[in-house]
């Protein structure tokens, strides 16, 4: 699988933080943030992504898909408690080759530790 | 009744918001198939950003697993449109979109709905016999644990998230007894499976006209 860091791993503030804007090579059709929510207990805390995509090199842009998720015990469907969160939204238009896409962390409460995020082609 | 657009999320957490692709056309149907990772019903809320009100079609649970949902708007607003749907705790959220045409003006109504769970790498909504002749048949599968999906006979699979939901669907032009199916590629799974069918509204409104008519009619008669 081919795959492109977009987003730097580390630890993100309380607060804002602007993502991208990067460009997405042709025939990555999806983008993927997974992050660290092993010190990640405090139902105080949030973290909110919002992910926008431009298809004409940045001059445009346009929401994409976003997500929230609390502090506090997160289980998936096994019932498990996870050490990552996620969140992964299909890109369009694979083969135009002036797409890029940006993004916001808004974390409330807390540091917050995140993996970083990657452009996959599948 | 055919298909425009659609797109796909898979989270973790409270809410999750997802646009459109493209704008929507007025009068559109508008459908939202979404696997919770609970064995609550804990979804609170299905919101857009264009202000539509969205009605629930069906859900399904897997006993003990997670729930199914699939949610319509017959005729929605023209424009940029976001569907957030919220939960009461932090789960997995696996939602897809999508858009159909050709409804007339006066968009789309629900006929019928059905739905099933079970344990196969077969899975089936169940059986529902369509009211019209020209109907789109809506379907949706969620699964436990990931697979790819194969969709039903006459049918086409849309949208494929995280290997936990399919949704496939197909344009009828009699009445008759249908239902979804696919098959899971990796073998047995547990599934819930949802089927909704889908009419021109104007159907309805001339199914009304000639009720009203033949009361008159009688009354005159009278």
């Amino acid at each position: 699988m081919a795959t492109t860091t977009v987003i730097p791993g580390g630890t993100y503030q309380k607060g804002s933080a602007n993502l991208g804007p990067a460009i997405v090579p042709v025939g990555l059709v999806f983008v993927r943030l997974e992050f660290d929510i092993t010190l990640f207990t405090e139902t105080d805390r949030a973290i909110a992504f919002s992910l926008e995509i431009s298809y004409d090199n940045g001059i445009t842009w346009r929401f994409l898909a976003g997500a929230t998720q609390p502090g506090g015990t997160f289980v998936d469907d096994e019932g498990l408690r996870q050490t990552k969160g996620f969140f992964e939204a299909r890109l369009p238009e694979p083969t135009n080759v002036a797409r890029q896409v940006r993004g916001t962390i808004t974390i409330t409460g807390g540091v917050f530790l995140t993996l970083g995020g990657t452009l996959t082609t599948n | 009744m055919a298909y425009v657009q659609s797109a796909q999320l898979n989270t973790s957490g409270t809410s999750a918001a997802l646009a459109y692709v493209s704008n929507n056309t007025v009068n559109n149907l508008l459908l939202l198939a979404v696997r919770v990772g609970s064995a609550s019903d804990i979804l609170t809320s299905v919101t857009d950003s264009a202000g539509n009100t969205w009605t629930l079609a069906k859900k399904q649970t897997f006993s003990g697993d997670h729930f199914f949902y699939v949610y319509y708007m017959g005729a929605c607003l023209a424009g940029a449109n976001t569907v957030t749907v919220s939960v009461s705790s932090s789960v997995t959220i696996r939602l897809a979109i999508l858009e159909y045409n050709d409804f007339a003006a006066g968009g789309a109504a629900l006929d019928q709905v059905n739905s099933a769970q079970g344990t196969s790498n077969a899975p089936n909504s169940g059986n529902i016999t369509t009211t019209v002749a020209t109907e789109l048949l809506f379907c949706g599968v969620s699964i436990s644990t990931a697979s790819g999906f194969t969709a039903g006979t006459n049918f086409t699979e849309r949208e494929e998230v995280a290997q936990k939901i399919s949704t496939e669907d197909r344009a009828v032009t009699s009445i008759g007894t249908y239902s979804g199916s696919w098959t899971i590629d990796l073998g047995s799974d547990s599934w819930a499976c949802i089927i909704a069918t889908f009419m021109a509204a104007a159907t309805i409104t001339r199914v009304s006209s000639t009720i009203i008519l033949n009361a008159v009619q009688r009354a005159a008669n009278w």
